[in-house]
């Protein structure tokens, strides 16, 4: 059996973990480090000796995992958001990075989290950004929504039971990839070239999205009935009846033959793409497909 | 996932027999390439391939998709070890009990006969920085390294393989060298060693020390693999960085050699994760290794 560190070692060990991870985080960068270097990171909470160990050697030796570390962090944002990178510009997704990293920073173990967690950060900010074009928030949320489609696991609990008859009275069973999102612009529509500077109509609009049997991502614009009664259904895994119901009522219109034909056509054609596999056996929660789900369909703040 | 589902077709963890020989870790950039092999008919084409391949859960935890199913055709037809990033045993926070039940599930799913990660944190108050961050070589932070690895072990129900890092900061006041250091956690929690023969060249090179020394002082019983890779001096900083982003240089494969004289049999994986060649320049590289390898081997039998 190990024998445990005490607590003072542990926070001995805690302190000098801040003074790293503050010279990683830090938005004043070299000049501030530089200042508290000399200063043998008073204020960190550092024993003597350790404060005197890390101030006599050069400040380039701690300040290299600071370089390391924003250059992973900062390609793995851009390279999940190489559409909003483009549309910032350089020096704007930099401050706005920067920004992040003091602020936030990351919490989850697995890299390609990071740029959801940035842009969770940093989707309120961008909308009250005077000089960010309306449309930019949604085309971030819409790169991560398309990025979600891709990495999303088909099948994610495969003790849940799946009949393959739908009815009025059970939650449907998407397709684990599927998604549904709602977008003030026709982000949706611009060409994937990450250079493409089109701006996309303003207007609302609802997109179904899922990843084919090839592993391609396909998606579908609905109307604002048909995403609110789908959105009830993927998100909040409401039975058939139930969505329509609730829908319907949100939109202030009846539920007309029409309604329910085009809601069945709808369920049909999914069904035929392999986005729906049938209906949940038992009414039981099931985990959200992904961290950022619901966030993907429609921002709260928004 | 029932755990039943997630062990078909392969044996169960810790049953499979460690593999031994040169490996290389499985890497999303020569993907394509990898399973046209694998489908070809050409026996040249398969035995060019390394025996094993590492791979990394935390690039597949959560995802669906190519890149998952890429590794259950590649698992299909080698063996699979886990090489972990961001367990981050010499952390202070508590460990994160979604990722360890991920991990866990993933490194049975894969029938891995250890599981490693690094002697280092990887962030603190929550926060997580993607990097491999040194610890104080100090008995209290040996200490907690060790409970660390103990509890790993628990919640993985595996053996753990530590590996000793580069570092380019003396983290805090010392009262132990690097290798004292690696040797108390490996003593206090009683677990195995993932040597990586570069990272002790590369901390050798920027700290001053001699590696066939360093190596010397650690029992190879300990040792269930060795990692080699690429590294880059940059004279901004005045060090040499682990950048797993060249070519394995001469020196580190005569460490090697030289290690495997001492060890005998063991799993070898050449990392690169940078600039990543071709499959082919890249089997061409494991060659290299393959023979600094078999060198050692022959010496151990020819002293």
């Amino acid at each position: 059996m190990s024998t445990p560190p005490t607590s003072a070692e542990l926070g001995r060990l805690r302190a000098l973990q801040r003074v790293v991870q503050h010279a990683v985080r830090s938005e004043a960068g070299r000049p501030a480090l530089e200042a508290a270097h000399a200063e043998r990171f008073e204020g960190f909470e550092l024993t003597p000796e350790d404060g005197e160990t890390l101030a006599s050697q050069p400040l380039g030796r701690l300040f290299v995992y600071r370089k390391m570390i924003r250059g992973t962090l900062h390609s793995a944002i851009g390279n999940e958001l190489p559409k909003l990178r483009h549309r910032l510009g350089p020096k704007r997704y930099d401050r706005y990075f920067s920004a992040f990293l003091e602020a936030e920073a990351t919490t989850s173990r697995v890299l390609r989290d990071v740029a959801y967690e940035f842009a969770a950060w940093a989707h309120p900010r961008l909308v009250d950004d005077p000089e960010v074009a309306d449309f930019i928030p949604d085309l971030m949320r819409f790169e991560l929504f398309e990025f979600d489609v891709y990495t999303g696991k088909r099948v994610l609990d495969p003790s849940l039971e799946v009949v393959d008859e739908l009815a009025a009275d059970r939650p449907v069973a998407f397709d684990g990839t599927v998604r549904i999102a709602r977008f003030d612009h026709a982000v949706h529509r611009l060409k994937d070239f990450p250079a493409n500077d089109a701006v996309p109509a303003a207007g609302p609009v609802g997109v179904l999205a899922y990843r084919d049997e090839n592993n391609r991502y396909r998606q579908m614009d609905l109307t604002p009935l048909a995403t609110s009664i789908l959105a009830g259904m993927v998100l909040d895994n409401k039975p058939l009846a139930p969505a329509v119901q609730e829908a319907c009522a949100a939109h202030e219109v009846d539920i007309t033959q029409e309604v329910i034909e085009g809601t069945s056509q709808v369920l049909a054609d999914l069904g035929e793409r392999g986005a729906i596999r049938g209906a949940w056996a038992t009414d039981v929660p099931r985990e959200p497909p992904s961290p950022y789900f619901r966030w993907l369909f429609k921002v709260a703040a928004q | 996932m029932t755990s039943s589902a997630q062990t078909e077709g392969r044996p169960s963890t810790g049953s499979a027999e460690p593999p031994t020989g040169v490996g290389v870790g499985l890497r999303w950039d020569f993907l394509d390439e990898l399973l046209k092999r694998l489908e070809s008919s050409d026996e040249g084409a398969l035995e060019a391939l390394p025996p094993f391949w590492e791979v990394s859960p935390e690039n597949y935890m959560r995802r669906g998709g190519y890149i998952p199913e890429s590794l259950e055709r590649v698992a299909d037809r080698f063996p699979v070890i886990t090489h972990g990033l961001q367990m981050s045993i010499g952390g202070v926070d508590p460990y994160d009990d979604a990722y360890m039940a991920e991990l866990r599930s993933f490194v049975h799913r894969f029938g891995s006969p250890w599981h490693s990660d690094h002697l280092c944190f990887c962030g603190v108050d929550g926060k997580i920085l993607h990097d491999l961050l040194p610890m104080p070589q100090n008995l209290g932070a040996a200490r907690h390294a060790a409970t660390r690895v103990r509890e790993a072990q628990d919640r993985l129900g595996l053996p753990m393989a530590v590996e000793n890092i580069s570092f380019y900061v003396r983290l805090g006041h010392e009262d132990m060298p690097e290798v004292d250091f690696v040797n108390t956690v490996l003593d206090e929690a009683d677990c195995k060693l993932l040597l990586d023969v570069n990272n002790v060249y590369v901390n050798a090179q920027n700290h001053g020390f001699d590696p066939r020394a360093w190596i010397a002082q650690i029992d190879m019983d300990r040792v269930v693999q060795v990692h080699v890779a690429g590294h880059e001096w940059r004279p901004e900083d005045e060090l040499i960085i682990d950048t797993h982003g060249a070519d394995v240089i001469d020196p580190v494969l005569d460490l090697l050699t030289w290690t495997i004289a001492r060890k005998g049999p063991v799993a070898v994986i050449l990392e690169r994760d940078n600039d990543v060649p071709s499959l082919d320049t890249l089997m061409a590289e494991r060659q290299k290794v393959q023979a600094a390898y078999d060198a050692g081997l022959a010496q151990r039998e020819d002293p």
